[in-house]
């Protein structure tokens, strides 16, 4: 069995993330057996039911039980996205995860658990309401965690939004400087089903081929490396995955961010904040085992 | 030393011998006596047998007796969703939905489930008065989300005044919800509050640090000890919490423990944590809990640190990994040998042993972390040094201290996992615990004894004689084989009269006679290097 993918998309209360999955479910249902997981942290999914309004076939799972906040909790997410998983057998998963979520705790559970055996970490998408996130400049910290482990950053609501959209981006490229970012209003952005660095790979094959299995994988670590190690590391893992990125505490006492496709490697240094080295791959070559214990070595 | 007293000493900054350790069982409890979350945090009589379990299994120096921090609010009127593998759910919020703050009372210590967290705290009390006791409360933050919903961030910048009267009535309940518990036995009050994570350190110091700093100024003015527990993305604000004065932080995975530790001993603070909840304790194995405790614990150092995991310990963690950490945590040696092994065993390159042991003598291997500075090895040792000496010379022996790599190896190839084993001939003999003399002379006698059979039963002899053709062998053919039939001896005599055969045993004429002895080393496998040797040195 092919391996779902599973995608994240994470935001503020209020800046669009059921608009866009709404528009999702609408361009994909006919063909695909789509699964949605709502966390909604409160009050009691007000949003499943915006959802289930809009008439069309998917399956939901609601996680109302405090919301995949606190890792404590990740145990019960496992156990009731494995149940959902059997009994739906969607093709495709999509996580809504309410502005409290942990997305990288996340993709950590679900590349570590049994459930790295059905499904891999495709893509994370962060919606930032664009009128929201520069009135309020200290709410800032309730998003840098979604912002910095996002694939995409959409900012929405943009209509809604007088100011110069050049400040809002260039505060998100300090966070995350290898983000893609798009603006939209209404979310009206399209939305891919599988991840784009492997479709990207296998783009041209005229025959679907049967693809090797795809592992995502996390690691989260205290630990620091030195930049020589690092790129030493990269250089070496790099060409075995479809993309490894993150971002790396050095010993050297700065912080990088990171972003390798299995032909470059690129390293940025951002702005040292308060997060640990948190560093994710997609790949068909190596396990999250095998990957954790070399970068413990670097040391 | 008790583990109050130990946990007060680390409170107090005081160097340690052995690191505290504080496993955060919460519903895990009811795991290990097999009631679901909802029976465990409604029942006292529940809460206390699960913890003592807990105590029995884990050997903590300190536990929380309930962690549930939606107890003052079910109080004040959060709905709660239960479920059996999690604590509660609060799923609705008075003061989002048409309540105000007139409407809502500090709570009784009759109230809700309250009397179930007191009689719990007197019971354990009574049965375990030297373990620190942590009486858990929701922390003011937190417990204004529950009442609010998430309209509390934004009213943070829209209706501060607002937020501040209810931040001052969540401190009230916070105040009054540590008297009970201090009132039942409770040492040490943790003031949790994970939901400050979400919020940057200006908006922490306006409407966090002048509220829960009561609370810790509270439980000084009662002479006990108070902890500040986080989760989550807490980083930025761990100055800010120390800044609130609690004699302990606690933290999860999600904040690098060396930081904490920095800021923490900076300001003259202890802490705590952050063994993995999720990737390792649950989901991982007794080696994958072993190798992150010996993380932490080499991180926090033996000043002011108390091991604990992040947080709430998932209910269905397995006993077995919080005991390898108990075991950890109590056996320095142990986690020497953790450490010993984390740093070689990627590099590893197996030997083939099947083979080993077949050498003439017997070898007796005691595989230590070094006999020098572990005392359980060094008597291991002696004791094979003492006793080897009795075989006169048929048993060698030697010391492989994991120290070195070599060593390393040679254990992981005789699949040896604790420190310190006999091997006697390659296989585990003694493990752990020091043989008496007796059984250990017994255990190389029975190898002996074994080898012996085998020496008769693979032994194959000829005697060859190099004679020349023509040259009259017969005297020398006739008396082998009368030597052979009075000794009752299996041997094969062979003649060899080519002279190109003669010349390959250095003879140029003869006639001469040679003995073979054959012995079968090893049979369909190919012997390692170190196994050839053995046989090597025998030749």
């Amino acid at each position: 069995m092919q391996k779902i993918p599973f995608h994240i998309i994470s935001g503020f209360l209020g800046s669009g993330k059921t608009t866009f999955l709404k528009r999702i479910i609408d361009q994909y249902s006919g063909e695909k057996k789509i699964g949605i997981i709502q966390n909604e942290f409160a009050p009691s999914n007000i949003d499943g039911a915006e959802l289930k309004k809009s008439g069309e076939d998917f399956n939901l799972l609601e996680i109302n039980n405090g919301s995949v906040f606190c890792v404590c909790l990740l145990g019960d997410f496992i156990r009731s996205l494995e149940k959902f998983i059997d009994q739906f057998q969607p093709e495709i998963i999509i996580i809504e995860a309410s502005g409290l979520s942990d997305t990288t705790s996340i993709s950590e559970v679900v590349s570590a658990s049994s459930l790295s055996e059905k499904i891999y970490l495709a893509s994370n998408w962060c919606i930032v309401d664009a009128q929201n996130y520069s009135k309020v400049g200290l709410m800032k910290q309730r998003v840098s965690h979604q912002l910095r482990m996002a694939d995409i950053v959409v900012i929405n609501k943009t209509d809604l939004y007088s100011d110069n959209l050049e400040n809002i981006n260039s505060d998100i490229k300090k966070i995350n400087p290898f983000a893609e970012i798009k603006s939209s209003t209404y979310c009206e952005i399209d939305f891919e089903l599988g991840n784009s660095a492997i479709n990207k790979f296998y783009m041209g094959e005229v025959i679907a081929m049967p693809r090797p299995d795809v592992n995502s994988m996390v690691i989260k670590t205290s630990r620091k490396v030195s930049n020589e190690n690092l790129r030493k590391f990269l250089n070496e893992w790099a060409q075995k995955a479809y993309r490894i990125k993150g971002f790396v505490k050095l010993k050297e006492g700065k912080t990088v961010a990171v972003q390798c496709t299995f032909d470059s490697i690129n390293i940025l240094d951002v702005e040292n904040d308060f997060h640990p080295t948190e560093l994710a791959a997609l790949t068909d070559q190596f396990t999250l085992r095998e990957w954790n214990r070399a970068f413990k070595e670097l040391n | 030393m008790k583990g109050l007293e130990l946990i007060k000493k680390a409170f107090a900054l005081e160097e340690v011998e052995r690191v505290h350790w504080v496993p955060f069982v919460g519903v895990h409890g009811g795991f290990l006596t097999g009631v679901n979350a909802e029976s465990y945090l409604k029942s006292s009589d529940e809460l206390v047998k699960g913890v003592s379990e807990a105590i029995e299994a884990y050997r903590p120096d300190g536990v929380p007796v309930v962690f549930d921090l939606q107890i003052e609010a079910e109080i004040l009127g959060c709905g709660l969703q239960w479920a059996p593998h999690n604590p509660p759910a609060v799923v609705s919020h008075p003061l989002a939905q048409g309540k105000s703050l007139a409407d809502l009372s500090i709570p009784k210590i009759t109230d809700g489930r309250i009397p179930v967290a007191v009689e719990a705290t007197k019971t354990l009390r009574d049965l375990h008065p030297d373990i620190a006791l942590y009486g858990l409360i929701t922390g003011p933050f937190t417990l204004a989300l529950h009442l609010m919903g998430t309209d509390i961030f934004m009213k943070l910048f829209e209706a501060p005044d607002e937020v501040n009267e209810i931040m001052e009535f969540c401190t009230q309940v916070s105040l009054k919800m540590s008297e009970y518990l201090l009132d039942a036995g409770c040492d040490i009050i943790a003031v949790v509050d994970p939901m400050t994570s979400q919020i940057d350190p200006i908006t922490f110091e306006t409407f966090v640090t002048p509220y829960v700093s009561r609370v810790f100024d509270y439980v000084r003015s009662r002479k006990k000890l108070s902890s500040f527990f986080v989760c989550g993305h807490a980083q930025q604000n761990i100055e800010a919490m120390c800044d609130c004065k609690p004699d302990n932080v606690s933290i999860d995975e999600n904040i690098p423990l060396d930081y904490v530790k920095e800021v923490a001993l900076k300001k003259e603070i202890s802490f705590g944590g952050n063994m993995k909840l999720t990737v390792v304790l649950l989901m991982g194995d007794e080696d994958d809990s072993r190798e992150n405790a010996i993380e932490c614990l080499d991180m926090g150092g033996k000043k002011g640190f108390i091991l604990a995991p992040g947080c709430d310990l998932p209910r269905e963690t397995p006993v077995e990994n919080l005991k390898a950490v108990s075991e950890l945590v109590h056996d320095n040696y142990k986690q020497d040998v953790v450490r010993a092994l984390d740093k070689k065993e990627s590099s590893l390159e197996i030997f083939n042993m099947k083979d080993y042991g077949q050498a003439e003598k017997v070898i007796v291997d005691v595989i230590t972390l070094d006999s020098e500075s572990c005392a359980p090895c060094q008597y291991m040792v002696e004791a094979v040094k003492k006793v080897t000496p009795q075989f006169e010379g048929v048993v060698e022996w030697r010391e492989h201290a994991i120290k070195k790599m070599e060593a390393v190896t040679f254990m992981s190839s005789l699949m040896v996992k604790n420190i310190p084993t006999i091997c006697i001939d390659g296989k585990i003999a003694f493990v752990s615990q020091i043989p008496p003399k007796q059984e250990l002379i017994a255990a190389i006698q029975k190898r002996i004894n074994e080898k012996l059979k085998l020496k008769i039963q693979q032994k194959k002899s000829e005697i060859l004689i190099l004679c020349e053709e023509g040259t009259d062998c017969s005297g020398i053919n006739g008396n082998i084989q009368r030597a052979i039939t009075e000794l009752g001896k299996d041997v094969e005599v062979k003649t060899i009269s080519d002279k190109k055969e003669m010349a390959k045993y250095g003879v140029a004429s003869g006639p001469a006679v040679v003995t073979v002895n054959y012995k079968l080393k090893s049979e369909g496998t190919e012997p390692s290097l170190d196994v050839v040797k053995e046989w090597i040195k025998e030749l």
